[in-house]
């Protein structure tokens, strides 16, 4: 006896529909699956023999033999459970309700018969909401499946709810309604929350970050709080646009990540060590799974301790920086993996840290420093717009500086960001702006890159101050935030001895 | 801000058929105010010594159907309207009474022409490079001294000195005086420029309304009013036949000072300069020269060296100099917003004069042996 109903499994970021065909067929008891399945989806028979057993149905006593298509890609997830599952009561006629040719089973099975959830399902909903099938996944995962608008899905806690549903005839769908609207975020003070007081330019230099996405560097010596001036910043970071939650969250859903927070659309913040692997960063596996680099799409990525990264780490990180797209070669298929994030960066001027700080402190030579800082300098640092030097712990900042946080919208500004045309901000410029480039030029011997980047790091500063047009107020500011600490990005360090 | 009825009154009263300049003169003598002119019964109008036709035109004119379309298109082009009764007219117009519109489109800036001392800079269209070069030093130099600078937005000298006000960066102001409508940029070429201009807070200015067309007679007549408007008229390079000379001619009349520039005896286009100079005008060679002219007159002319150093510049100068303080500290010690703090730090930290260390502090530079040469004496070049 045969039957077939419709699976999926994750190829990538997206899910791949697979036909799941079961044949009950005779011969002495067996079970076996082709179609490219891998170890877990093997193991699926144990787990399918067990639930059929805890939860009452009868699991056939002869030959089983289950066929995944298309057979070109592995399947590596054990979320075809559920359709192998049913797929065998169907054959077995222990369903009676058989029209389930518009259906899409997703979901693992413990060994007493519970539907569980596994990674994928945001996937999976967007692959039934684009092929327009009706979801069955397992009823936990109800508020990432009712994230995806007007698909039609039903939950289901365990095996046998399923099939009394299913026997009773057609099911009622739930059509999802989609996200709900991203309230405005309250954004609580980042500022008081980490006790910063004063760093009036910290504060400023981070604000500028968060409205314009802007790749940035923190040098300093340890024990200054980088780390922290990265935390505010994540704070301060608008939430994510309505259509960059779908986006982000099937990114989570693929890995395994809970995509709770996702879906309020608060943005990607991925830290991972120094240690990482390469394809820890780019990604990796068959079929892939996204790295480091694609978890922070659309939010931000922190690497502490910049010149401890592998050179190799270092060298893939140009790449998605400028083309905001990782892509992986596996045989003949090509995955492209989106890797939008703003990158931020600390690290200690020299190996022991006090370099130009606390040069009294500082033991290390010419040479050493330049060894630690090489895989940082040239074309990554290339790509960092903003830099700071932080010299002192910023709690301990005198209280001078008594005016607190700028009063912008980071949000509103933005948007205004993302409005304006980055190949014509120069039509931006006033004169006075031309004018201070064109000095940075003739003293600074400014690369086209840097202009660029300059100017672009000034369109986000006149934004924030509500300005249609750059200023060489605007440039004149983004210019203090682009000078700093550019002996340790751009490889012009000196013994300290010697300076 | 919407032009007073009484603007209206006046411009409109200019397209009665028959009412020239010198009647319009006349009416507005004698009634004092344009609403009374259209008012005016036949025997008062031709008491006041303008024709009994233009009088019947005056009476065949439909008032309400072309203010309405005046304020529309004043609207829609964003040009303003103001008489001589507003505030913001330019002073010197309201002396010359006889030349003066009584009325002037405009669009930017007004308000630096009642404050500041203004000099015409004019000279021809077809105008050598070095004449060019000259214009735009002397554009320059004039608005660091804190002097507004105006002229026509003509091909040559005139676009020349434009662009070296503007190249102060937007401290310095200048205004055109265009022959056409605000609308009709002319010569199509500079409407970047009057952006321009109007972007660094200068203004544009016209007797003509927006939409009309830039007519070579009125080039001549706008002279005029640069003149008028200038409390001096300097004469960069003009040939012997030249529009700056009727400048020029018209700011004698005016008895406002008028200057040149000398030229080679055997470059022609020079020859209307020169002989400027021959009939009494001031020769000029440098800044100063135009500046000494106006000792007597109640304007703040800062000296070369105060414009050396913007005033945010020598503020910050000057606090360096007390104690290091950071740029955090600077914006409230110096009274600056913090745009304005980080400009001005950028600025002289790029040239060297002040440098900031890896703690924030701002120190004196490499070049602050200078800073007091420029405070002191003036820069011995620009
Ligand atoms: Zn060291």
């Amino acid at each position: 006896m045969y039957a077939s109903v419709w699976g999926c499994a994750l190829d990538g970021l997206s899910a791949q529909l697979v036909k799941v065909e079961v044949d009950v067929g005779r011969g002495l008891p067996a079970f076996e699956v082709v179609g490219l399945p891998n170890r877990t989806v093997k193991e699926s028979r144990d787990r399918i023999r067990s639930a059929f057993r805890n939860t009452g149905f009868q699991f056939p006593p002869t030959r089983v033999t289950v066929n995944l298509a298309p057979a070109d890609f592995p399947k590596t997830s054990s979320t075809l459970d559920l359709p192998i599952a049913v797929a065998i009561l169907l054959a077995t006629d222990q369903i009676n309700w058989t029209d389930l040719g518009d259906c899409l089973f997703w979901g693992e099975l413990s060994l007493d018969g519970q539907i569980q959830s596994c990674r994928g399902i945001i996937n999976a909903a967007l692959l039934a909401g684009k092929e327009g099938m009706s979801l069955i996944y397992p009823k936990s995962d109800r508020p990432a499946v009712e994230s995806v608008s007007g698909l039609s899905a039903q939950g289901f806690a365990d095996l046998s709810e399923l099939v009394s549903v299913f026997n009773q005839g057609k099911p009622k769908w739930r059509i999802s309604k989609g996200l709900r609207k991203v309230g405005v975020f309250q954004i609580p003070d980042p500022w008081q929350q980490l006790k910063i007081s004063g760093g009036l330019l910290a504060k400023r230099f981070l604000t500028v970050a968060a409205a314009g996405r802007h790749n940035l560097a923190l040098v300093g010596p340890p024990g200054v709080g980088k780390t922290m001036l990265v935390q505010a910043l994540k704070e301060l970071l608008p939430p994510l646009r309505q259509a960059e939650i779908l986006e982000v969250a099937r990114i989570y859903s693929a890995v395994g990540l809970e995509v709770k927070a996702v879906l309020k659309g608060e943005p990607p913040f991925r830290a991972p060590h120094h240690t990482v692997t390469l394809t820890g960063l780019l990604g990796g596996g068959l079929p892939p799974k996204p790295g480091e680099m694609t978890l922070a799409h659309k939010g931000l990525l922190f690497l502490d301790e910049l010149p401890e990264f592998s050179r190799k780490a270092l060298a893939v990180l140009r790449e998605p920086l400028e083309s905001k797209v990782i892509r992986l070669s596996r045989g003949n298929k090509c995955y492209y993996f989106p890797s939008d994030f703003q990158l931020a960066c600390a690290f200690n001027p020299c190996p022991c840290g006090f370099h130009r700080f606390q040069p009294e402190k500082c033991r290390c030579t010419y040479r050493e420093i330049n060894a630690y800082l090489r895989p940082v300098i040239g074309p990554l640092a290339d790509r960092i717009h903003l830099r700071l030097a932080v010299a002192r712990p910023l709690w301990e900042e005198q209280a001078s500086s008594r005016r607190e946080a700028f009063p912008v919208s980071i949000e509103a500004a933005r948007a205004e960001v993302e409005n304006r045309d980055q190949a014509r901000l120069e039509s931006r410029l006033v004169q006075e702006g031309r004018h201070f480039l064109r000095l940075l030029f003739k003293e600074e011997q400014l690369s086209a890159r840097a202009y660029y980047q300059l100017l672009s790091v000034a369109s986000t500063i006149s934004a924030l101050e509500g300005s249609e047009l750059i200023s060489g107020e605007h440039l004149g500011e983004a210019w203090q935030y682009r000078w700093q600490a550019a002996e340790y990005l751009e490889g012009a360090v000196e013994d300290a001895a010697l300076s | 801000m919407p032009p007073s009825p009484e603007a209206i009154s006046l411009a409109l009263l200019m397209e009665v058929p028959g009412v020239g300049p010198l009647s319009f003169r006349r009416l507005l003598t004698h009634f004092g105010s344009a609403g009374k002119v259209w008012a005016a019964s036949r025997q008062e109008w031709c008491q006041a010594g303008a024709t009994p036709a233009a009088w019947e035109a005056k009476e065949a004119f439909d008032y309400t159907a072309a203010a309405g379309k005046l304020r529309a298109e004043l609207e829609e082009t964003g040009v303003s309207l103001i008489s001589w009764k507003d505030p913001l007219f330019p002073p010197n117009l309201l002396h010359l009474p006889a030349v003066a519109p009584g009325f002037l489109y405009y669009k930017g800036d007004l308000r630096p022409l009642q404050e500041k001392l203004t000099v015409a800079v004019v000279g021809t269209r077809r105008a050598t490079q070095e004449g060019l070069n000259l214009a735009a030093r002397f554009g320059l130099e004039l608005v660091q001294a804190g002097v507004a600078v105006i002229s026509g937005l003509a091909r040559g000298i005139d676009g020349a000195a434009h662009r070296g006000a503007l190249k102060a960066g937007g401290r310095g102001y200048t205004a055109a005086v265009l022959g056409g409508g605000l609308a009709r940029i002319y010569p199509p070429e500079h409407g970047k420029l009057a952006r321009e201009i109007l972007r660094s807070g200068g203004a544009l200015i016209s007797e003509y309304r927006p939409s009309h067309p830039p007519l070579a007679p009125q080039f001549k007549a706008r002279n005029r009013i640069i003149a008028g408007i200038a409390h001096g008229v300097l004469v960069v390079e003009a040939p012997k036949k030249s529009g700056a000379l009727l400048t020029a001619g018209y700011g004698l009349e005016a008895g406002k000072e008028v200057f040149a520039l000398p030229g080679s005896l055997a470059n022609p286009n020079w020859t209307g300069s020169n002989n400027l100079l021959k009939a009494g005008a001031k020769l000029v060679t440098e800044l100063d020269d135009i500046l000494s002219e106006f000792q007597h007159l109640p304007f703040e002319v800062p000296s070369l060296a105060d414009a050396f150093f913007s005033a945010s510049e020598r503020k910050i100068l000057a606090a360096v100099a007390e104690k290091p303080c950071s740029l955090e500290d600077l914006p409230a010690l110096v009274g600056l917003s913090w745009g304005e703090a980080a400009y001005t730090v950028s600025n002289l930290q790029v040239k060297k004069y002040i440098s900031v260390n890896s703690e924030g502090r701002i120190l004196p530079g490499p070049l602050w042996s200078r800073v007091n040469l420029g405070l002191q004496k003036g820069p011995t070049s620009l």
